[in-house]
């Protein structure tokens, strides 16, 4: 079966800065694909020509069979878009929002009611059809812009950080939803910079960094192959991070930095651990995560500003 | 740039429309208060000075068409102004739509129509107060009323086309003060723009306020001659010039 995105060298410049360089990926039908990457690596400007909202400098998006530069209003019709501000419409309470985006998708006013009606239960909201939208908490406004996203059954759902800003509760609740979703078989796409929420929602992602795929697979696959299973987080005293770097190194062990703590991959990690608190040492023995796969290709940690 | 398709331009009037009858009572008052005050302050306040005016008609009387073609500008300015930068930047309205179907120069026409609209009904809301004050004698002054939507669409693409390139809303203050005010009392609405210096006419004529209170004139007061043909022609003319000109501005600010 053809993909139902396929995106094929995607370059976007910003006047002598490049956002976007070079960047290839295929969706398949009813999968949950992520974009990974820290602040600024490119993942809004691709998601922006991914929904025909942004034209790209070079390169080709093709969404259901349409080339989204040449049919930018069909392939519009097909997709459902939560934009990584919210931008509900202040001026209509929640169950008119709906209503009168479902204009914008020419859907008759009765299977728009429906429409509406079944996207506010799902997501939580049925009791609130009536509340201003500026009542509504952050985790609500969010499931409301994916209802509303939803509401014109769309052939991709296109997310762009759908949970950045919320607390732990709104987050959890927006990935149970999501993850409801994708049993149904809703192909989505989604970018994120947080590890948890790559891992929990997608079956096959990309990272990117500088505008470029640094890594590309299913979550589990990309932690084995460049972080290995375990490792062991060691916090040394200020000022003997580069000492306790060097004691680390000599034990054959290869060594990051990640803000304050040193992160140790590729041996026993247990036997490790011991050896090293038997030294005096603060540590911590983990599993390895996505966080580790960014930190193992780019030296660097997601969260931080370069 | 492409033409815009009417349906989506309509669903955006309608945007607008559903969120004006949810607030309307908060500002219905001052559209009725504001004529009131002017009629009365102007046209019989300093009215009583004036006179007859060119011909015989009372001052009050003189200015009616006028104001239609004044508020007719300034609720265009307004809702293409302050109106849509709140839509575009604070509430990000513009944005939600540009990622259904809907592309800029539906939006844009979508826009116009609504500040067309508020033309209108600040147009009407003249009319009733000058028919409460027996100033209206010819039934052909309803034609004001589309007359007052034509002027809309001047005037809305000009400040929709400040608001797409402004840097913040204090900006926008520079449409009213600079542009709006001064052309509002030179435009021939309280005195015959004949009256003004020969060097200054031909200036005040090239004004799009004073073809559009030209053209009320004649529809409310009458007789209608081949220079109120010529006002309609200007009125049409810069409508769409400015039509285009706002889209391209809010293309060039929206698509990045």
């Amino acid at each position: 079966m053809e993909p139902i995105v396929q995106v094929t060298d995607l370059v976007k410049r910003y006047g002598e800065f490049t956002a976007v360089n070079g960047i290839s990926f295929a969706v398949e039908q009813g999968e949950c694909f992520g974009i990974l990457g820290p602040n600024g690596a490119g993942k809004s400007s691709t998601l922006r020509i991914l929904t025909a909202i942004s034209p790209a400098s070079s390169g080709s998006v093709v969404i259901d069979g349409l080339d989204v530069a040449q049919h930018p209003r069909q392939v519009k019709a097909r997709l459902g878009v939560v934009p990584q501000e919210e931008d509900l419409d202040t001026d209509l309470p929640v169950l008119q929002n709906l209503l009168v985006y479902s204009r914008y998708f020419r859907m008759p006013p009765k299977l728009a009611l429906e429409s509406a009606t079944e996207a506010l239960n799902f997501f939580e909201l049925g009791d609130r059809a009536d509340t201003k939208v500026d009542t509504l908490s952050g985790g609500m406004k969010r499931r409301l812009v994916i209802a509303r996203a939803m509401l014109n059954r769309p052939k991709v759902l296109v997310l762009d950080e759908p949970t950045t800003g919320l607390d732990p509760m709104g987050r959890h609740l927006v990935w149970e939803r999501l993850l409801e979703l994708r049993r149904q078989g809703i192909t989505t796409v989604l970018s994120t910079h947080n590890m948890e929420e790559a891992t929990a929602l997608c079956q096959r992602l990309v990272i990117i960094d500088h505008g470029e795929i640094i890594a590309e697979g299913p979550p589990t696959e990309l932690v084995r192959q460049s972080a290995g299973r375990e490792v062991v987080e060691v916090r040394p005293q200020l000022g003997e991070i580069a000492a306790v770097r060097g004691r680390l190194m000599e034990l054959g062990l290869q060594v990051e930095r990640a803000g304050t703590a040193l992160l140790a991959y590729g041996s026993d990690a247990i036997e490790l651990e011991r050896q090293l608190a038997s030294e005096g040492l603060q540590v911590l023995y983990r599993t390895a995560n996505l966080e580790d796969v960014f930190l193992r290709l780019t030296g660097r940690s997601i969260e931080e500003d370069d | 740039m492409e033409a815009p398709n009417a349906f989506y331009a309509v669903a955006v009037w309608r945007r607008h429309r559903d969120a004006f009858l949810r607030n309307w009572t908060t500002e219905a008052g001052g559209v009725f208060l504001e004529p009131l005050i002017v009629l009365g302050a102007f046209g019989y306040g300093l009215g009583q000075f004036v006179g007859e005016f060119e011909g015989d008609v009372s001052y009050a009387a003189y200015i009616t068409p006028g104001l239609i073609a004044g508020y007719a500008m300034f609720h265009a300015l307004f809702e293409g102004a302050y109106g849509a930068y709140l839509r575009l930047s604070m509430h990000r309205v513009f944005n939600s739509m540009l990622a259904t179907p809907m592309q800029v120069e539906d939006l844009v026409a979508g826009e116009m129509i609504w500040g067309a609209s508020r033309s209108v009904l600040t147009a009407i809301a003249v009319l009733v107060v000058a028919l409460g004050f027996g100033l209206i004698e010819s039934w052909l002054a309803v034609l004001a009323v589309p007359a007052a939507f034509l002027v809309g669409l001047v005037f809305f693409p000009m400040a929709l086309s400040a608001t797409a390139v402004v840097p913040s809303i204090n900006s926008l203050n520079n449409v009213f003060t600079v542009v709006a005010v001064p052309m509002y009392f030179v435009s021939g609405i309280f005195f015959p723009v004949s009256s003004l210096p020969d060097w200054m006419e031909p200036i005040v004529w090239a004004l799009p306020l004073t073809p559009a209170a030209h053209l009320m004139r004649g529809l409310v007061l009458g007789p209608l001659d081949m220079t109120h043909l010529y006002a309609f022609l200007a009125l049409v003319a810069m409508a769409v010039v400015f039509g285009l000109v706002a889209t391209a501005l809010m293309r060039r600010r929206l698509i990045t």
